[in-house]
This record gives structure tokens, sequence and C-alpha cells, in this order.
């Protein structure tokens, strides 16, 4: 499966030569990387209705770094998803305290506040915009082309997988799965379910922050209300539609299907809120474990998926 | 500033609170008798407006007739949300939040691509305005102060009536209500009407001050997570506290820091989090897993 996929995924820029398609690609990189960050919190049973906040964080944070303060591009990118986790840690540990309802609720505020401050305050550009972003540069080569932002943006969304997987196989990532079968059970056995779910939702706002600073200097503009709560709700869906207990591969399903499936059937961008609408209230009535449960709920299809999908296709 | 001033920012901040809470009234009565968190209900508090303008401006009807349309159809368009999509998403809360927000992006889509991004305005109700001393309010504000306050009175009387004290039994606990007789299922029907319908004239209740936008929902809605966190998830009292607080915040706020009077709001609120987590006067609810 991984021997397919990965020079697949390399070769990608070469055999499509369509930029626009490339571009899609990208964006579903990005909101991949966003959906898996929500889906270590659902993991945890947290819901975070707020990546958007710390997606523009990131953004925002780069941008400036590097505007402002002459920082090139690889220093600001990790200091970026810092800013993003510390803010994380400052709001998250008081939500946390009252349990997971008020999380649900504070992480909305906390994206509101985040838009409000970067629309009102003049130094970070306004409801305008903050434009004239730098492109990353690497020694002598500047990063122009879609593909060297695809190559990019595949690396960060490569080192993303790899940490999740690492993180879901160790230690840490059973006891999460112990906090999301039964808080009380996960208690019982002497986890600190506040210390976990923290860590959990610090780790993805890390990389939501990471994936941030990319995309300010993938677009070269940032404009407050791109980062409002409906991105945060996009966010969500990506991660239901693929499937809520695959955490890797589900948000990338997900991305995949509610970026490129609008654009296959034409539908106009003013009817795509429409459309991507009534495709979760389907999902959310009859596939209530989104599209990669399928195989499991229609034993009758699984046979032809898992031959197409492989092996691979189950876990998560 | 002086008292002209200070009166004129006292009944806006009435207004604007009196309003938020017949919604958040509306949305903390769903949320805590079926714990179901419906993103649905700032669109219904648009639809509310736009069903107001149809009736008075296209229909030429009267006011008072507008205002119960507004109730009527958002009461059943909830009680459409309810038995078609959330009865079959019961036992997953994020499903849920979901579908409601599925169900509210149809409607304001639907609402950005017939109206526009104008504004729609309805001819004043009662004409004029009135003088108090150099204070000068229009009299439509004055109403909707007015209508507002009623409308809170009566759902409180609502909740002492046997039907109310169903609902409040339901938000207790459901199984130990239904060994009492109480029928659950026809409970979620009635608060999912009244909830949606008070957002839907509360929509009613501000078109003629405000006038009736595609967006005015998704503005209000962020509004009652503010008065829903502040007061306390599921607490109506809490509501009604948190929601004409944050009323007088913004008008208040308005005169004093003009631009960054909602920076402001979460400048208070964000303290007030950290040391009343659970919110003025709510206890943890928990969320059904």
């Amino acid at each position: 499966m991984i021997a397919i996929i990965f020079p697949l995924l390399i070769l990608l820029p070469f055999i499509i030569r369509n930029d626009y398609v490339l571009h899609l690609l990208i964006f579903t990189c990005m909101y991949s990387v966003l959906g898996m960050g929500f889906s270590i919190m659902w993991k945890n049973r947290l819901i975070s209705c707020g990546q958007a906040g710390f997606f523009a964080m990131g953004a925002y944070t780069s941008a400036l770094l590097v505007m402002k303060a002459g920082f090139s591009f690889w220093l600001a990118l990790p200091i970026a998803g810092l800013a993003s986790a510390l803010l994380a840690l400052v709001i998250f540990s008081a939500a946390l305290r009252a349990g997971p309802l008020i999380f649900f609720g504070m992480s909305l505020v906390s994206s509101f506040i985040v838009m409000e401050v970067l629309g009102t305050v003049e130094y970070f550009g306004g409801w305008e915009g903050l434009m004239g972003i730098p492109r990353p540069q690497a020694a002598s080569y500047v990063f122009l082309s879609k593909t060297s932002y695809y190559y990019l943006v595949m690396v960060l969304l490569l080192l993303n997988i790899v940490v999740f997987y690492a993180l879901y196989n160790c230690r840490i990532g059973r006891a999460w799965t112990a906090i999301g079968s039964s808080v009380r059970l996960a208690e019982a056995q002497g986890i600190n379910v506040y210390r976990y779910r923290l860590g959990a939702s610090v780790i993805a706002c890390f990389f939501a922050g990471v994936i941030g600073a990319f995309y300010a200097h993938y677009q070269n503009l940032l404009v407050p209300t791109t980062f409002s709560f409906l991105l945060s709700i996009y966010v969500q869906m990506f991660a239901l539609i693929g499937g809520l207990s695959f955490f890797i591969a589900g948000p990338i399903v997900g991305a995949g299907l509610m970026v490129f499936l609008p654009e296959l059937l034409r539908v106009t961008e003013q009817f795509q809120p429409i459309f991507h609408s009534i495709l979760i209230i389907l999902i959310v009535i009859f596939l209530p474990g989104g599209l990669l449960s399928a195989p499991r709920r229609f034993p009758g299809l699984s046979p032809m998926l898992r031959s197409i999908l492989g092996k691979g296709a189950t876990g998560g | 500033m002086d008292w002209g001033l200070f009166f004129q920012c006292l009944v806006n901040g009435l207004a604007i609170g009196g309003i938020y809470a017949v919604v958040a009234s509306g949305f903390t009565l769903v949320l805590g008798t079926m714990k179901v968190f419906n993103f649905a209900q700032g669109e219904f508090y648009m639809l509310g407006a736009f069903v107001t303008f149809g009736c008075c401006e296209v229909l030429h009807l009267h006011y008072a007739i507008a205002l119960m349309a507004a109730l009527g159809t958002m009461a059943l368009l909830g009680v459409v949300l309810q038995r078609i999509i959330i009865r079959y998403t019961y036992g997953g809360f994020f499903h849920t939040v979901l579908a409601t927000i599925a169900f509210g992006t149809i409607f304001r889509q639907t609402a950005v691509i017939t109206f526009g991004k104008t504004d729609r305005f309805i001819s004043p109700v009662v004409k004029g305005r009135t003088m108090m001393g150099d204070i000068m309010m229009s009299n439509d504000k004055l109403l909707l102060i007015l209508l507002g306050v009623t409308l809170i009175a009566l759902l409180h009387y609502f909740m002492k009536l046997k039907v109310g004290k169903a609902i409040r039994a339901v938000t207790e606990d459901q199984e130990v209500a239904g060994l009492q007789g109480i029928n659950a299922r026809q409970i979620f029907v009635i608060t999912m009407a009244l909830g949606c319908g008070l957002a839907g004239i509360s929509g009613a209740l501000i078109a003629p001050v405000l006038g009736a936008t595609a967006d005015m929902g998704h503005a209000v809605f962020v509004k009652i997570l503010l008065v829903i966190i502040i007061g306390g998830m599921g607490s109506m009292p809490g509501a009604l506290l948190a929601a004409f607080m944050i009323g007088m915040i913004e008008s208040f706020g308005y005169q004093i820091v003009g631009g960054y009077n909602e920076l402001a709001l979460l400048c208070f609120l964000l303290p007030l989090l950290f040391l009343r987590p659970g919110g003025l006067l709510g206890r943890p609810l928990a969320i059904p897993e």
C-alpha cells in the first residue's frame, strides 16, 4: 500500500501538470493537517470548534515575524507552531477544568477572539488583510511554482502523519484511547485525564499553527474573515465525512472529498455550502461512522473495497 | 458622560439585551432539555426577520400578524429539524451539532443567494419618537423593549405551567420523568418548537429597528454563544443575566471605546472564564456519550 502511494505522491505534479488541480491538492493537504488535529482531540472525546483560530495564530505569527522582524521562513515556521501551542495551553488549561462542553464553547469563542483581534488592531493589517507576505526561500531558491509548494506541504503532512502515528502507537496514545472509551475507567486506571487531554489539544494546535504559517506564505495574503468559525466547522466536517474512528486516514479522505467533489460536479461557488450541508446531513443520518466505515457497515461491499484499498485502509 | 447619553445607552443596552435574552433562552432551553447544541438558532432568527419583512412589506399585513407568522413558521421549521434530522442522530452529540450546522447553512446560503448582502428595511411600526427630558428614542425601540420583556415574562409563566414543569422534569432526568408518565419524545418536539419559535419572534422584533440581512444570524449566534458561556450552559436565569450584561457592555462600550467594542467585550469575558469556568449561574452539563 505504502509502496504504491509514496512514489505516486512524489510523481503527482509531473502526472497532473495542472496548476489548479495542484492548488486544490495543496489545500487538501492543509485541511488534512487541520482535520487530524481535530481528530487527535476527538480521540479524547473533546470537540474542538476553534481550529481556525489556531490556524490564524500560526499564519499571522509567521507572517509578522518574517515581515516585521526579518526572520527567515524556516525559523518562523516552528515559532508559529509554538505560538499556537502556547495560546492553546493558556486557553484550554482553564477550559478543560470545566469539562468537555465548556471546552467546546471556549474553543469556539477563542477562535472568534483571535479573528476579532486580528481584524480590529491596525498593526495586524485590519479587516482588509495583511498583504505582501514574502515567499519562502531556501538558499537562492525561491518557492514560486505550485509544484514546489506541493512538495513543501507534503513534507509537513508526512511529518504530521508520522508524529501522530508514533503518538497513537505508544503509551500516550493508549492512554488517549482509554480516555476515549470511558473517562471514568481511565481515571480508575490512574490516568491523569486532564493532563492527557491538555497534551492532545496542545499538540493539535501546534500542527495547526505550523500549517497556518505555510498557508500565510503560500497565499501571500491574510484576511481575518477567512479564519471565521465556519472554517473550524469545515475542519470538523472533514473528520466526520472520512470517519471519526479513523484518526489519520479519515480527515485526509474527508478533506479530499470536500475539496474535489464540488469541483468535479461543477457546483458553482455560491451553491457549494448548500452542497456540503446536504452531504453532511446524509452522512450523519445514513453513515454516522463516515465513509471509511462503509465496508464494515455494508459487508457486501467490503471484498471489493478491500481489494481496491488494501489492508492499510482498515487501520487508523 | 452626561445623564442624557447615559440613559440613551441604557435604553439601547436594554433593547439589545432583550433580543439576546429571548434568542438565548430558546437556545438554552433546547440545550438543557435535549442536550442538543442548536447551531441553526441564529439562522432561525434571520429567517424570522425575513418572514416579517415578507409579511409587512410584500403582503402589507399588520405587524402583529407578522410576529405570529414568524413565531409559527419558525416553530414549524424547528419541529421539521427535530423530526427529520435530530431524531436520527441521537446518541451522537457531535453528529447533531454538525447536522444543525448543515441545516442552518442551507437556509443561510439560500438567503444570501436570494437577498444578496444588502439590508432590507421595514417601515416603522409605531411612527415617531418619544422625548424623555433631553433623550430621544424611536418608538420602535421602546416597542421592542416592551415586547421583549413581555416575552421573557410569558416564557417564565409558561415554565410554571404543567407543560413547563414537564419540560423541566425532562431536563433534570429523562428516565425518571418517563416513570412519571411524561413522554420525552413529545416534550422534545414542544421544546424544539418553543426554542426555534423564540428565535423567529425575536428576529421579527428586531426587524423594524435594524432591518433584515442574510448575515444577521451568524452575528447573533456568536453573541448567543457568549451568553451561554457566561451565563452557564443550560441555565435559564444565567442566560437572562448574561444577555442583559452583554447588551449593556455592548451599548456602553460603543460609546466609550468605539470600534474596539467587540474586543472590549471579549476582554471582559476572558478573565471571567478563568474565575468561573462553568459560567455565572451554571452547573457542569455533561456531553452525552
